[in-house]
């Protein structure tokens, strides 16, 4: 483990002690930057954001939430040119995290197919200890559950092994699944038959991936306890085009076959099946335990591709590889080299995602604005010549907003009536601006639904009362003039407000319509409602 | 056993490098975007898109074989155009077939529902690894909302509603539906009452300042899309009474039947005719896999009547000039009877019913043979249909196509041909 | 189950004789009253005959002369003519015995629509009919002429038949309502309760009363349906309701464990105690049943004949029809047969015989 994450260092380097530990030959971000610039000669280039633009997009990146006004001010105020990182570093052993990265991965993995508290506790507790990409991995390929020993891990197999209704478990999703998330490879067009226009998508990728899976079963809803069934056999399959009967074993793609051990009769049991006390069996062989064997490792070059391939998309909003799941010769990626390199380097860093996520929000790629000047198109997406957009989960749009409009007291509590009042209100964002269950949330999506929340719902406008200390409540007391208005955009939207905002604010409070609070709600509503507030850009 | 996630042989002959490379030679021909989206501005052509769930039968319905090996216990009944037959359980569409289309050519892939939908709904395009939109987003993108601003695709169905995404496919769940939910009105539609009217204009006024702002220094599409959304939101709010099912006249309902459908239909009605686009309605339960006689005894004259009235309607408003609407299933039902005297998943030659928007009136185009077994004429796979139905909208499918940052894709199939004869 | 239901099972157990083949599906099969007939309604318009009087059941000539599907069929008690009607509202009468089964007569119109079902009274000297026009018809058996109409009803009527005195008629309808109504004054009798046979699933109106049968003493009733769980596909588990005819009160049900064996088709009460009956579902799923009058369980659950339609008792009282369906009769898309040909589907019979 890197000297960063011990605490004591930390301390150190908050310190500025950090320059001691820079390498003496160009560290990763750098040659990134080299690699990106590359492509950019001649083209419009947007600058570095401004600290206002940076401190918004580094809290939602690593804390998940917007920045409060005390910690922008505090940032603005810091005068070491070396804050940024100072910033970025202690966001990524903060702890908010864990939570936010447990958080994008659980949307990333899940796709909305459902919640799962140990699930969520798996994925926190792992980026909390960071835990290396290859051992979460593993542990949720594995799907490794016991009714005495919950697992979250297993709850990525056993969500997908469910049946809805009258359908039967579908196995093919859960093998798509697999190879979209962990190899970034859609082999769902290779199922019937070899890729017709994806020369490297086979038929028999598709069904070694299947072979693991298709003696799986879900042994128990409540726990999420995954099972197997005896694999005896390899599995056969014909292209429908070709009437060519073919078999394969458990394979990764790229990887060598399983072997299918051959048991004597009856001693193919680990514990042999009991129908009396209703137990099913586990057999000696268990497929599960080899795809968590051979798929996360540094030999297979697609696990590596795929995780740094979501990880630059976490941070720049696209990925390298354009759609996160289609990697092949077809749709190379944007910056081959990159790829590459980011892939090697991720592996030999023993797969430590903070380390990556640390390299990436150095770059000046991660740092630009998204901002061009007055006039100019932004240069094609792929050229991240200017920062693009991020949509913000469902679940950083609340913790902004309780942020924004200082809901302190319902966060900080440790009441049951504040507990449940935010449990309503993740369910009622989740519904407004969630995507639904197996739709990834890749990019920005604003509904007529989230309007239609954003304008009317009462959890919005009761966040809009004044209480306690509550930014309504605080804006209330104060006159209406320029640092009232000051107050209002940093609170909400982590910057100082433009003159020509002040006079709009202004004037929009002293329009009759505006009586009173109605006004300071108003205009906190219309910053929380604003497009700006929104995303992260 | 068929697998639902089979792709057909048709699928991905071409690939995504191949298209491009057409693309770059043909690109002189298209239209950029902005030249498209001045010329639709004044073309408020609208769809009535009705969506027979689980598969209509063509025999009990547009194409009757009577007394044949498969053809069932209906007769077949005379139209107001001589000549033209149809199951004696459309007897009120009948009386309207002068002004009505119909296709018995069609001849589609894949038999199972769960794939049937969607490569119905999103014209069976060639794959190059993304999600094709649903007719409906498909027109919504090309289209837009037509100058009423009112949300472009408008889906009426029964049970629950909400904002569909997944029909928007690779255009963004922006282009999804929103669907009322046995017509009712979407969640927050109704302004809260400590919300004046004034206030709520005075806030929107100011959120559209702070985006105007925002859009100044960035890429425009994200602020533009937000205005858009609440835009549309504000021009739904003005008309809660589409929503309102007691202002329905008791006469209209009897007209179209007093069935969920047939309110259905009313609705989408009064929805065509307060500016919506694209209206859908869905009507499911039709995948007669047994008792199919008495299943489509029971069900086609509801569809009958309310069909029926809404050509009427919008004869009699004279939209129907201007409305394009189309009858369909994600396939017909097998003409071999089964033991529980069902008919199964039929994509091999069945039928849709269009009418409007400079179609042709009060034609049969295409045939099948006479057992119903076979099309006889040339086939026409769904993507024909997008194509068409493009054409009449005022879309030329052989100039506009999409792009999907930066990939350029056509938007129908095009390997699939226009169907050219239905077009007046 | 109990010991007397194994003694029933062993003294009920049928053999199969034979099976004859059809080339086309069947609505429905009767035997004659002489028993040396076999009739049955078919899909291409035609009643095909068997002769029954020796056990080579050679085919005679089939009568035709109707359209679509011959829905129902009824013999008369004793002047050896034979009923028809089929599904664009023919009815005929023919002679049964003939070689070319002479039309004795016809009415083209006889309904609006699909007639569902046709039944002689007693005394043979009427046939009443019902269509999907909501009529329902008496008719002289002996010339074919309109005796009398009954449509002041709201009711869609599937099952027909005369109550045992011969003086008034049930109607078994869609919407699970069985009327009793008087055949002479045409007024309501009563109305019994068969609303479990009926559900509105999203806009169809699925299930029905399909069939009726009384006791030789008429002190039972009992009717044949489904219990429906959806449209569509119509799921629904068979079901029987047993009433008792002087009060009009269900006593028991007879209703399958699983709602994918769809309609009871065809009742037939064996003894005064011992009922038997035919039922098909989903694909694949046709029973062939008896049941003691009161049991809720079958003693014999025959699963060997796919998708049953009809169940007709020789007048001697061993012998039974059962018209069943081909094997593997669904299947989406263009499902060839051996020699490549677009399947077609067709129902054998089979005679089964009860061997104690």
């Amino acid at each position: 483990m890197r000297l960063y994450f011990q605490p004591l260092f930390l301390i150190l380097l908050l310190v500025g002690f950090v320059f001691a530990t820079e390498p003496a030959v160009s560290s990763l971000h750098t040659k990134i930057d080299a690699m990106i610039d590359a492509k950019l000669t001649g083209k419009i280039k947007s600058p570095l954001a401004d600290d206002y633009e940076f401190v918004r997009r580094i809290y939602l990146d690593f804390a998940g939430k917007i920045p409060t006004a005390t910690e922008v001010e505090a940032f603005i105020a810091n005068k070491s040119i070396d804050k940024r990182k100072l910033l970025i570093v202690e966001l990524a052993n903060g702890p908010f995290y864990s939570k936010q990265m447990a958080n994008a991965f659980h949307i990333h993995f899940m796709e909305r197919l459902g919640e799962n508290p140990e699930w969520l506790k798996f994925l926190e507790e792992s980026f909390a200890k960071n835990k290396p990409w290859n051992v979460m991995a593993k542990e949720m390929l594995r799907g490794k559950n016991s009714p005495e020993n919950a697992n979250g891990a297993a709850f990525f197999y056993s969500k997908r092994l469910e049946s809805y209704g009258q359908n039967p478990v579908d196995y093919s999703a859960l093998t798509r699944d697999v190879g979209r998330l962990f190899l970034g490879k859609d082999f769902r067009c290779a199922e019937c038959h070899d890729h017709l226009f994806i020369d490297e998508y086979k038929q028999a990728d598709f069904k070694g991936l299947f072979a693991f899976f298709q003696n799986t079963y879900l042994a128990d809803a409540k726990t999420g306890l995954v099972e197997e069934k005896l694999t005896l056999q390899k599995t056969e399959f014909m292209s429908v085009f070709k009437k060519e009967k073919k078999e394969v074993g458990p394979k990764v793609p790229g990887r060598p076959e399983v072997t299918i051990p051959e048991f004597k009769k009856g001693e193919e049991y680990l514990v042999p099946p009991d129908l009396k006390k209703k137990v099913k069996g586990v057999p000696k062989f268990s497929p599960l335990e080899k795809i968590a064997e051979q798929l996360p490792t540094s030999e297979n070059s697609d696990f590596s591709r795929n995780i740094v391939n979501r990880l630059w998309y976490l941070m720049m909003g696209r990925g390298l590889v354009h759609p996160l799941d289609l990697h092949h010769l077809g749709n190379p990626p944007s910056h081959p080299e990159l790829l590459d390199l980011l892939a090697k380097e991720f592996s030999s860093h023993q797969f430590d995602i903070r380390w990556l996520l640390i390299e990436l929000a150095q770059t000046n790629v991660y740092q630009r604005s998204s901002k061009v000047e007055s006039g100019k198109i932004p240069e094609f997406p792929a050229l991240f010549a200017t920062a693009i957009e991020k949509r913000l989960s469902a679940e950083q749009l609340l913790a902004s907003i309780m942020i924004a409009t200082n809901q302190k007291i319902i966060i900080e509590s440790k009441g049951a009536k504040e507990a449940e009042l935010q449990v309503a209100l993740k369910a009622k964002f989740a519904k407004a601006f969630a995507n639904p269950a197996r739709e990834p949330e890749d990019e920005i999506a604003f509904s007529l639904k989230a309007a239609l929340f954003l304008l009317n719902d009462d959890a919005v406008l009761a966040l809009l009362k004044p209480e306690a200390n509550n930014l309504i409540a605080v804006l209330q007391k104060m006159k209406p003039n320029k640092d009232l208005v000051e107050k209002a955009y940093l609170s909400v939207l982590a910057r100082k407000p433009e003159p020509l905002e002040v006079a709009d604010a202004l004037e929009f409070l002293s329009k009759p319509v505006s009586a009173a609070d109605n006004g300071i709600k108003n205009l906190v509503w219309a910053l929380l409602a604003s497009t700006e507030f929104c995303l992260n850009h | 056993m068929k697998n639902p996630n089979l792709c057909t042989p048709n699928d991905h002959l071409l690939s995504r490098r191949q298209w491009l490379g057409n693309a770059v030679v043909g690109a002189t021909g298209f239209l950029t975007q902005q030249a498209f989206a001045e010329k639709l501005a004044k073309n408020d052509k609208q769809v009535l898109f009705v969506w027979l769930d689980g598969g209509m039968s063509q025999l009990e319905s547009w194409d009757p074989k009577p007394n044949t090996t498969f053809g069932g216990p209906f007769r077949a009944i005379p139209t107001k155009v001589p000549g033209i037959h149809i199951s004696e359980l459309l007897p009120k569409t009948a009386n309207h077939m002068d002004k009505l289309v119909l296709v018995r050519s069609l001849s589609t892939k894949d038999n199972s529902h769960s794939a049937g939908v969607d490569r119905i709904q999103r014209g069976d395009p060639k794959n190059r690894g993304v999600t094709y939109p649903y007719l409906g987003s498909a027109v919504s993108k090309l289209m837009g909302p037509c100058s009423s601003g009112m949300p472009p695709y408008v889906w009426i169905k029964p049970m629950s509603g909400g904002f569909i995404t997944k029909d928007a496919g690779f255009l963004g769940p922006k282009y999804g539906a929103i669907a009322f939910g046995d017509g009712k009105a979407p969640e927050n539609l109704l302004r809260p009452e400590s919300i004046s009217l004034e206030t709520d204009l005075a806030r929107n006024e100011l959120r559209e300042k702070l985006d105007r702002n925002y859009r100044l220094a960035r890429r425009k599409e994200n602020s533009e899309a937000v205005t858009t959304v609440f835009d549309m939101a504000a021009k739904l709010q003005k008309r809660m009474d589409l929503f309102d099912q007691s202002k329905m006249p008791a006469k209209d309902l009897q007209r179209y039947g007093e069935s969920d459908f047939g309110r259905h239909m009313l609705q989408a009605l009064r929805m065509l005719e307060a500016g919506v686009r694209f209206v859908k309605v869905t009507s499911y339960g039709w995948d007669t896999h047994g008792d199919n006689f008495n299943g489509h005894l029971s069900l086609v004259p509801k569809f009958d009547m309310a069909f029926a009235s809404i050509i009427e309607d919008l004869q009699q408003r004279s939209m129907l000039d201007n409305v394009l609407v189309i009858v369909l299933s994600e396939f017909g039902r097998t003409p071999r009877i089964n033991g529980h005297l069902g008919r199964d998943h039929w994509p091999e030659a069945w039928s849709c019913a269009m009418a409007g928007c400079g179609l042709k009136k009060g034609m049969v185009s295409g045939k099948t043979n006479s057992l119903g077994t076979e099309v006889e004429s040339p086939p026409h796979d769904i993507g024909s249909m997008f194509h068409t139905w493009y054409k009449a909208l005022g879309i030329d499918s052989s100039e506009i196509e999409y792009d999907n940052q930066g990939q350029p894709l056509p938007i129908a199939n095009e390997e699939c041909k226009i169907l050219d004869e239905v077009i007046a | 189950m109990k010991e007397d239901s194994k003694e029933l099972a062993l003294k009920y157990k049928t053999k199969k004789i034979t099976e004859i083949p059809c080339p086309v599906q069947i609505c429905t099969a009767r035997f004659s009253p002489c028993g040396n007939v076999l009739a049955a309604a078919c899909f291409d318009g035609t009643v095909r005959r068997w002769d029954t009087a020796s056990d080579k059941f050679a085919e005679m000539p089939s009568i035709g002369g109707h359209n679509a599907w011959v829905q129902s069929i009824a013999f008369h008690p004793t002047n050896k003519s034979i009923y028809s009607a089929d599904s664009w509202g023919k009815m005929s009468a023919s002679n049964y015995q003939d070689k070319d089964a002479k039309p004795i007569w016809k009415i083209e119109k006889a309904h609006q629509g699909w007639i569902r079902k046709l039944c002689l009274s007693p005394d043979g000297k009427f046939v009443l009919s019902c269509g999907t026009d909501r009529v329902v018809k008496l008719w002289a058996t002996k010339d074919g002429s309109l005796v009398k109409e009954f449509k002041e009803f709201s009711w869609d009527p599937l099952a027909l038949t005369f109550t045992p005195d011969g003086n008034s008629f049930l109607v078994g309808d869609l919407k699970g309502k069985i009327l009793q109504i008087d055949s002479l004054t045409g007024k309501l009798i009563r109305e019994l309760d068969a609303s479990a046979m009926y559900k509105l699933d999203r806009i169809q109106d699925v299930g029905g009363v399909r069939c009726f049968a009384f006791d030789s003493k008429a002190e039972k009733l009992v009717c044949g349906g489904t219990k429906p769980t959806t449209g569509g596909f119509v799921q629904g588990a068979s079901l029987v309701l047993v009433f008792d005819w002087k009060t009009g009160k269900e006593i028991s049900r007879i209703q399958a464990p699983n709602d994918n064996e769809g309609y009871v088709y065809d009742l037939h009460f064996v003894t005064d105690t011992v009922i038997s009956g035919v039922s098909s579902g989903q694909p694949g799923n046709g029973k062939f049943f008896f049941t003691l009058i009161g049991e809720t369980i079958p003693f014999i659950n025959l699963a060997t004949m796919p998708n049953c339609h009809a169940l007709a008792s020789h007048p001697a009282g061993k012998r039974f029809a059962i018209v069943s369906t081909n094997a593997n009769s669904s299947g989406n898309g263009k499902v060839l047969d051996k020699n490549k040909n677009y399947a077609t589907n067709n129902s054998p019979i089979n005679i089964l015989e009860i061997a104690g």
